[in-house]
């Protein structure tokens, strides 16, 4: 114990060193900019990051991959339908690709989409061929594709890289031929403050600066081709986008607007649309023309009546009953309760952190200890391969305390290893307040830990009523370890990459998390009725939150009983199961949801767990069972096409395309002719269709840091400063004397 | 009066200068005497097949060394091109990415301390390289580049073979932010 406060003490003797050291060199600088030269005294390092991470993807993409070389397939157009009932909505997306290389090649086609959201079916054409994909276990999956792939015939795999994003592989697309992919699937709609909103991604991070449509992608030498089959996310993948000129990609959507509820207003944020009212309740909306994708485009509704918010849908599967319920909590930003809160923040000072992640570190910190309310209390733990606290315990966030945390923040230095381990258990002991106040502790840091599992578990552990919020600083945080993080802490995680974000997005998170919230929610089922209701356990709500549970039990029947708390008032809302209208999806978000808990309960496990067997069994058993493609199952295609009849000529030219039953004939069908761009049309001496290749080489591309410690300048300066300090004072004796 | 004020910033002036002395020529110190720390880690590291921090408190640990017997030079190389690492030695930029050993190594420093010796190689050089397996790799120098963005793009015809590739600032000579890069090509000696 001892021991330990000893090197507290030593470290914050050094901190304080250093600020004095620090401190007078900085009264130089201001003197000699002054004097107006001005020579930069530190070593600068800005790295930039051109590649991004597989988080960053937002809209589909599809590459081309011969051997090796990489090409770009162009887009040719784009498709959206979507049908939208009650609070969940079924996305259908047809997408129409060129293989514009000269050679067959192996396209991979990432999207992204809603972490909700439950992918179910894969349609391809490629040239004649028709294929759908089925769900198999991953590995079974894998082997189809690559016997397939080996044996030159067309195939598909889907497969989900991370919870929001998925790849399809497609196998031996011939060179100049149109891949037509469809894909579907199922998302739960949620309203924030009363409005609905639906968005569709139709364009990848503004920041790239990317004024094109479509962009090429190159996959890190860690990428798709990866033979060897990982049952865990593949957290390594780097995709980089180009910027790529004179793309175009039209895309067109088509909503089918079916709340089942009157509607006080319909907007299309930022395109024209055409809206068809068939009732109160039911509206088609349509694009005027197709858009080029600059923008995603966002759908926003409200209710007429506040209540009707709270609804209940259901469907039967088998003998079982799922219903999906969706309540409004009555909190709002009027509302005058305002609750304690004992915040503490947890500051990563290790030497990693040097030089802009820690000074936008430093600048979110301080923007969080402004926001204080008198009534709060906070502490500030930080570490390297040790740790230090602000306070022994939290204190209350006065002006003046608050002046003080800030000027004790900015003085902050970086140096040592990291030690995430002993600060983190610390923080989440060192709360002190009752039960009622709102705990929270917000961790600022770059994330480079080891041993993630470990922090899991104490996470897991220690929380107890607490709430974790992650903040990721810096050009290539630990995200994986922090949103996990954060998951298991029940809070959320948010990444700052750019110092132009860090006010927006401090003021989100800390704008959301100020607010009432209703806490210690949970479900009371009517007597009899047994069921598997997730997430579990129910989340905190924020103001403006929605709370979303997805039941499956047998005869739903009865009333029942949501209770939660908001502050020390106790909050009950009542529901008559019976009640529900029937909708088709619901059991496949069920299963979407108890997958998503599985996976939380999972990571909080140490990696050896016996229990994570019986874990991921449980959920092999639930994406299998509700055809949704998972960490564990992929959606692997068989070859629909109708076999040639007999005595039909061979010429394939002249072989009618028999589209499968059940398959939508304007999006399969096309005339090949018609949909290539004229541009990419060149008619040779046969009078064929010729596509231009424009075939890239695969690269990697690597940021390099600025290396110059300008030491040599440095000192001529500093001498300089001596120099000129000496004459003047030389200067004002000899006056003295005079 | 206003001899009080000049004097106190005379004094100021001084003071800070001779603090400013302290801390810039630390930087070169540091260089200097970090190496042989760095020298005791990556010996330790060889010997017991674990990585090894130099100094308990360090945030980087030595993953290989550089030697080129014509300059007579011998750089201990880090996981990382932090801040602080560089300040130390010379990093591997690409440490994460690469999980094979095939693919290049690429390593960067600062122009003015551990990769100063890069404006003296030539091409034709031998550069040895012992990762940590603790075999010895010779490279022999084959390009040398003058980029004038901080990117460096490698295809696969380069990165397929096993090359080596320093980099560090360019122009040689300068008080500015460095946007332009010097780097050196250097392919596996058969």
């Amino acid at each position: 114990m001892t021991q330990s406060l000893l090197k507290t003490v030593w470290l914050s003797q050094m901190i304080n060193k250093w600020h004095l050291c620090d401190r007078l060199a900085g009264l130089t600088l201001v003197i000699i900019f002054i004097l107006s030269i001005s020579v930069p005294l530190r070593a600068e390092y800005s790295p930039k990051q051109p590649s991004i991470n597989l988080d960053d993807v937002e809209s589909g993409q599809l590459l081309m991959r011969s051997g090796n070389k990489l090409s770009s397939a162009i887009l040719l157009s784009t498709d959206i339908k979507i049908a939208v009932a009650g609070s969940s909505s079924r996305t259908i997306v047809s997408q129409r690709f060129i293989n514009t290389s000269e050679t067959w090649a192996e396209g991979v086609y990432v999207f992204p989409i809603g972490e909700n959201a439950a992918v179910d079916t894969l349609k391809l054409r490629i040239g004649e061929k028709f294929i759908e994909g089925i769900i198999k276990e991953k590995f079974e999956a894998k082997v189809i594709y690559e016997e397939a792939k080996a044996e030159g015939k067309k195939a598909s795999l889907i497969e989900q890289q991370k919870p929001n994003l998925f790849t399809n592989n497609i196998a031996n697309i011939g060179p100049g031929e149109v891949v037509v992919v469809q894909i579907e699937f199922q998302s739960k709609l949620i309203s924030k403050d009363g409005t609905w909103e639906l968005r569709v991604p139709l364009v990848s991070a503004p920041r790239f600066d990317i004024s094109v449509i479509e962009e090429k992608i190159e996959f890190g030498s860690s990428g798709f081709s990866n033979k060897s089959i990982n049952t865990d996310y593949n957290e390594n993948i780097d995709v980089k986008i180009l910027g790529e000129k004179e793309l175009f990609n039209p895309v067109e959507i088509f909503i089918d607007l079916n709340t089942g509820f009157d509607l006080n207003s319909v907007k299309s944020a930022f395109h024209k649309v055409n809206i068809d009212k068939l009732s109160n309740g039911h509206h088609k909306i349509s694009l005027p023309g197709p858009i080029s994708s600059d923008r995603d485009f966002v759908l926003r509704w409200t209710a007429k009546d506040k209540d009707t918010q709270t609804s209940l849908f259901k469907e039967t599967q088998g003998n079982q009953e799922h219903l999906l319920l969706t309540l409004n909590p009555p909190l709002t930003n009027k509302n005058k309760y305002s609750p304690n809160r004992e915040i503490i923040f947890i500051q990563d000072i290790s030497g990693s952190m040097g030089g802009e992640p820690l000074r936008q570190s430093k600048i979110g910190l301080e923007m969080a200890i402004k926001r204080l309310k008198p009534s709060d209390k906070f502490n500030i733990v930080l570490f390297n391969d040790r740790y230090l606290s602000y306070a022994e315990n939290p204190v209350l966030a006065t002006a003046k305390e608050r002046d003080k945390a800030i000027r004790y923040v900015r003085r902050l230095n970086s140096y040592g290893g990291t030690e995430m381990y002993p600060a983190l258990k610390y923080a989440l002991k060192n709360f002190r307040s009752e039960k009622s106040v709102l705990k929270q502790l917000i961790f600022l840091t770059d994330g480079a830990v080891t041993q993630e599992s470990k922090l899991f578990s104490l996470i897991n552990r220690e929380l107890k009523t607490a709430r974790l919020f992650t903040i990721g600083i810096g050009s290539a945080p630990n995200s994986f370890f922090m949103s996990r993080a954060a998951e298991l802490g029940r809070g959320s995680h948010i990444y700052i990459g750019d110092m132009d974000e860090i006010s927006n997005r401090m003021t989100d998170l800390f704008g959301k998390i100020e607010n009432p919230v209703i806490t210690d929610l949970e479900l009371i089922l009517p007597k009899g009725f047994v069921a598997e209701v997730y997430p579990n356990p129910l989340p905190d709500l924020y103001a403006g939150d929605p709370l979303s549970i997805a039941i499956r039990g047998k005869n739903a029947s009865g009333i029942a009983k949501v209770i939660g708390k908001i502050g020390n008032q106790k909050w009950v809302a009542r529901v008559t199961l019976d009640q529900g209208s029937d909708q088709i999806g619901i059991a496949k978000l069920w299963a979407r949801e108890k997958i998503s808990n599985l996976e939380r309960n999972r990571i909080s496990l140490s990696p050896n767990a016996s229990q994570k067997v019986d874990i991921d069994s449980e959920l092999l058993q639930t994406a299998l069972n509700y055809g949704l493609v998972s960490r564990l199952t992929s959606m692997v295609a068989v070859d629909k096409t109708p076999s040639r009849p007999q005595g039909v000529n061979l010429d394939t030219s002249k072989l009618k395309i028999a589209i499968p039953n059940g398959w939508d004939a304007t999006q399969f069908e096309y005339n090949y002719k018609e949909i290539i761009p004229q541009r990419l049309q060149k008619m040779s001496s046969n009078n064929e269709l010729l596509i231009t290749a424009s075939l890239i080489q695969k690269s990697e591309m690597y940021s390099l840091p600025q290396t110059a410690l300008n030491w040599k300048s440095s000192i001529l300066f500093a001498l300089l400063s001596t120099l000129l300090g000496a004459i003047v004072l030389i200067t004002m004796g000899r006056k003295n004397n005079v | 009066m206003y001899k009080m004020i000049f004097m106190a910033l005379g004094c100021c002036l001084v003071l800070g200068g001779v603090l400013g002395i302290a801390k810039a020529s630390l930087m070169p110190i540091k260089a200097i005497v970090g190496q042989h720390y760095l020298e005791v880690a990556w010996q330790e590291s060889l010997r017991t097949n674990e990585t090894e921090k130099p100094w308990k408190n360090a945030d980087f640990y030595t993953i290989g060394e550089l030697k080129v017997k014509r300059l007579k030079i011998s750089r201990v190389i880090l996981n990382t091109i932090s801040g602080e690492a560089m300040a130390w030695g010379i990093g591997r930029i690409n440490n994460i990415k690469s999980k094979s050993s095939s693919g290049p190594v690429i390593l960067a420093g600062h122009r003015d301390s551990h990769m100063k010796f890069m404006y003296e190689l030539n091409v034709g050089d031998k550069i040895e390289l012992i990762m940590s397996d603790g075999l010895m790799q010779t490279y022999i120098v084959s390009k040398t580049e003058i980029t004038n963005k901080p990117e460096l793009e490698i295809p696969e015809s380069i990165y397929k073979k096993n090359s080596l590739i320093l980099t560090t600032c360019w122009p040689r000579k300068s008080s500015k932010q460095a946007l332009q890069r010097y780097i050196i090509f250097s392919q596996q000696a058969v």
